[in-house]
């Protein structure tokens, strides 16, 4: 089935809505507006005399109007049964004309029962002043106006040809569309408000029709008289005469709606408006027809206008808007506006389509702009566009619970005490106390000037021999003349009157066995502490060896660095670990060294130190082939105690501490010696300080009783 | 006995600075702290001429000069560790001697703790537990028993290990609070003993300076 463009003439698809080569509509259609059931309910009982009025009007106006109008709009109302009732409230209605009183046969007959209704008065007096009113009396007579009417009609329609001045732009479509993109504020979704039918922006561009009162009103011009009009009255003052809600065919096509659309096609419910602001039809055809003024092409999208074509397009848009403009609210009611037809037919179902159950609809966005203004449902593109709002602070601190501030509170408070210096509790310091030193310092003199003048011959030797002592003295013994001794002086220097009155009598016994002594030190000073001690050895009292000479009986190598490493090295060799003597000598020269002497080729090592950790490194990091060489120690007294176990574990083979231990060793050896000559003084020495100690502590614990015993007393 | 000029001149220099360290008994004075600073002085001047001449020259110096190719190699490796050592002077570039002080940490870390075990630890206990073995008197059993109490019972007394029992405070095992007091007696004879080694110490060296000053004296005014 095809249908024929009103337009061009040519033929479409059934299914076409616009012409396939003119974009002529090829429809129309009139969404009707669902009332709510309340309100339908209430209206239909109000409205079943009217409403069978009006279709008695409407089989009059069908006489009149010929087939003309049924061409265009189908069959008669009676005959349109669709399925859907609610849809047709022509179905219902005659329903209730088949229960109820069928109407009068003549509605005029009424007329002079019924007193006339307000609009119908202006509509009168409206006519009265331009057309000096009509004969509407008698179907000729509305014939005759409606002919004028459509003449009207055909003058103020545009030409077919061409695009009409409105539709007419000078940019192309393009940058125009893009201006308006730019132009177009973006909104937030998260702003945006429950939808509700907004007042179109496009008021300020297009002036609305003026929407006159109904007392403004003019009588329609086919009234020609005030008598014509006073004649004119409606039958049933609910049931105003003559107005036809249906949409007026402007374009109608030619050819009737297609059978599927037709059925689609809601017959709008006239019963919904109330006459009080119904326009006369006169008006309603003017407002269609007259010039309206255009919407310029750039807010018609591209893809519209090359569906519809640049004319059609603009025109469709300022049907919408007219349409919209329309449905303006009047003193709180809603008059009904004239859509295009291909826009209708697009908008069945979103008309249609009853409501959310329960809910609120708030996704129905009514297009305000462009070619689909005043349809529902649309997906607003400015909505896509995000709209940053402020970002809800968040609190990202720590949930710190009380006890824990405590515990950080406390925790600060005594990093803080650490970092103040605190006050060291001090002590009262007796008045007496720098007397006492001085005193004590005094004594201590006179009691030593008075053992050296009682002169240098020991006395009070003790009669017991320490083991470790004998072990040395025996060891040297055993030596034979031509062994190798590596001695290691590794002393400090204020502790050189000690170690040298205890190694006195072992290098004299040294020399006796007449050994080969090489000298050597971790200390840097070790060497020079070595060259004067060597050089001490000519004053002894009774010197019972041969004298010893540098670089023939003894030589000094030198300093060996690096602590245990050096050490460690010195396992390889003398040479290879003191390769110069101090006085850039090289060892290699010496008679009884060559590269490949090892520290196994020495008889014994002797160390001479003031601390027990230089005995033990030696101890631990030498090492022995066939127990060669033997370790022997002579160290300070301070020294002994930590030494004993090494002593008893056979690690140190041989130990002299002190002057006790050189005195012991020169009583051994029966050579006098600086220890046998100091003797007598250190040991009165030594007796005066043990006896002061003991008396300072018997005074400090006499002093300590009687306070107490006074505070006791004086408590 | 003459004593040559040289020491009677060295051994009045010495008494001077003698006095000046022994003016110390007065307080901190001027005398005691130049004899201070003469003696670092001299120590320190002692010290750069020893190392000159027998580390730096001896080791860096003559290897290059005298050496054969494998010792010149052998040598540039303490030769760049020590010029990178020197680095550390300077905060900005003390990162490129980490190398160096990683090597002398790690030797030193090395040294150290295989001599105290192969040195100290084993033959130490070694030589605790052979006296109980054969060959040995009992005296010597006796005395090895008593020196292994007196080693334990000392090692127990910085046992700081604790029981918690119902209504009573935290508190070691009876046994060994027991032994700890017993080591701690230990521990207080021999911190005597060294302190009776250094109080012999200071008085020998005071001994030797009274008895050198005598006889100064004595020849000087003979």
């Amino acid at each position: 089935m095809t249908v024929t463009c009103p337009k061009c003439g040519r033929s479409n698809t059934d299914e076409a809505y616009i012409c396939q080569f003119c974009d002529a509509p090829l429809v129309t259609y009139i969404p009707p507006e669902i009332p709510k059931e309340e309100e339908q309910a209430e209206s239909e009982q109000q409205s079943d005399e009217w409403l069978e009025n009006l279709r008695k009007k409407k089989e009059e106006d069908a006489k009149v109007l010929g087939e003309d109008f049924f061409n265009r709009f189908g069959q008669p109302v009676e005959e349109y049964e669709p399925d859907n009732t609610a849809r047709d409230p022509d179905q219902w209605l005659s329903m209730l004309n088949a229960e109820g009183t069928p109407p009068p046969q003549d509605p005029l007959q009424r007329e002079g029962d019924a007193p006339t209704p307000e609009w119908l008065e202006m509509i009168r007096a409206r006519i009265n002043s331009e057309s000096g009113g009509l004969q509407s009396d008698s179907p000729e007579e509305g014939e005759d106006w409606l002919n004028k009417l459509r003449k009207q009609t055909e003058e103020l329609k545009p030409p077919p040809e061409g695009l009409p001045g409105w539709a007419k732009t000078e940019a192309p479509l393009s940058d125009i569309i893009e201006e308006v993109t730019q132009s177009e504020e973006p909104v937030s979704p998260l702003e945006e408000a429950p939808e509700e039918p907004q007042p179109l922006l496009i008021e300020a561009e297009i002036p609305a029709p003026a929407i006159e009162p109904p007392q403004q009103v003019s009588p329609p011009p086919f009234f020609e008289s005030e008598a014509e009009l006073a004649a004119f009255q409606p039958l049933d003052p609910s049931l105003p005469e003559g107005v036809d809600f249906t949409p007026p065919p402007p374009v109608e096509p030619e050819h009737p709606i297609p059978e599927a659309l037709r059925n689609s096609i809601p017959v709008i419910d006239a019963s919904q408006f109330s006459e009080e602001f119904l326009p006369p039809e006169e008006e309603l055809l003017q407002r269609q027809d007259e010039p309206r003024d255009k919407i310029p092409s750039r807010e018609i999208p591209n893809w519209l206008s090359n569906i519809l074509g640049e004319n059609e397009a603009e025109a469709t848009s300022m049907s919408a808007v007219d349409a919209n403009q329309k449905d303006l609210p009047v003193d709180g009611m809603v008059q009904p506006g004239a859509i295009p037809g291909w826009v209708q037919a697009m908008r069945p179902t979103e008309i249609i389509a009853p409501q959310k159950s329960g809910g609120v609809d708030t996704d129905r966005h009514i297009e305000e702009d462009g070619p689909l203004a005043g349809i529902q449902g649309t997906l607003a593109g400015e909505s896509t566009i995000p709209v940053y709002s402020r970002v809800k602070d968040y609190h990202v601190g720590l949930d710190v619970k009380k006890k824990r501030e405590e515990n950080i509170s406390l925790f600060k408070e005594v990093v803080s005490s650490e970092q103040k210096e605190s006050k060291v509790p001090g002590f009262r310091r007796a008045r007496a106390a720098g007397t006492v030193r001085w005193v004590l310092a005094a004594l201590m003199s006179l009691i030593l000037i008075f053992a050296v003048l009682r002169g240098l011959k020991p006395e009070n030797l003790p009669g017991s021999m320490p083991k470790e002592t004998i072990q040395l003295f025996q060891a040297i013994g055993s030596l034979q003349p031509g062994d190798k001794v590596l001695i290691a002086v590794d002393y400090e220097p204020a502790y050189a009157g000690e170690i040298e009155s205890a190694v006195n009598p072992v290098l004299n016994h040294l020399m006796v066995r007449q050994a080969d002594l090489y000298i050597i030190s971790t200390t840097p000073a070790g060497s020079s502490l070595a060259m004067k001690m060597l050089a001490g050895m000519s004053r002894f009292p009774q010197p019972a060896h041969a004298p010893y000479q540098s670089g023939e009986s003894f030589h000094i190598l030198g300093y060996l660095p690096g602590g245990q490493a050096g050490i460690q090295l010195l396992n390889q060799g003398p040479v290879k670990a003191i390769p110069v003597t101090p006085d850039l000598i090289k060892t290699s020269e010496f008679p009884a060294l060559t590269e490949y002497t090892s520290l196994a080729d020495f008889k014994a090592l002797l160390v001479l130190s003031d601390q027990p950790d230089t005995i033990r490194s030696w101890l631990e990091q030498m090492q022995t082939t066939n127990g060669q060489p033997a370790l022997w120690a002579v160290v300070s007294a301070q020294a002994v105690p930590m030494l004993r176990p090494y002593v008893r574990s056979g690690q140190l083979q041989g130990l002299a501490a002190g002057e006790y231990g050189g005195a012991l060793y020169e009583r051994i050896f029966q050579q006098p010696g600086v220890a046998w000559g100091q003797w007598n003084v250190y040991h009165t020495g030594l007796l005066t300080a043990i006896l002061l100690v003991l008396l300072g502590g018997a005074l400090n614990y006499t002093g300590q009783w009687i306070l107490q015993s006074r505070r006791k007393k004086s408590a | 006995m003459n004593m040559p000029t040289s020491d009677i001149i060295w051994g009045v220099i010495g008494f001077l600075l003698s006095i000046m360290v022994f003016s110390y008994l007065i307080g901190d004075n001027p005398l005691f702290r130049f004899a201070i600073h003469l003696f670092i002085g001299v120590s320190a001047g002692v010290v750069t001429v020893i190392v000159l001449y027998q580390v730096l020259y001896a080791r860096l110096v003559l290897p290059f000069i005298n050496g054969t190719a494998t010792q010149m190699v052998i040598t540039m490796i303490p030769l760049v560790l020590a010029i990178l050592l020197l680095f550390k002077s300077s905060a900005s570039t003390a990162s490129a001697g980490n190398i160096s002080s990683a090597f002398l940490l790690g030797t030193g870390a090395a040294l150290t703790v295989g001599g105290i075990v192969l040195g100290t630890l084993l033959p130490q206990s070694s030589a605790a537990i052979l006296p109980f073995g054969e060959g040995y008197t009992f005296g010597e059993k006796l005395e090895a028993a008593f020196i292994l109490f007196a080693t334990i019972s000392t090692l127990l007394y910085f046992y700081f290990g604790s029981r918690l029992d119902l209504g009573k405070p935290l508190h070691r095992p009876v046994w060994i609070e027991w032994s700890a007091r017993i080591g701690q007696v230990f521990i207080l004879i021999t911190l005597g003993a060294i302190f009776a080694g250094v109080y012999v110490t200071a008085m020998t060296a005071l001994t030797e300076r009274v008895i050198t000053y005598f006889q100064l004296w004595s020849n000087l005014f003979r």
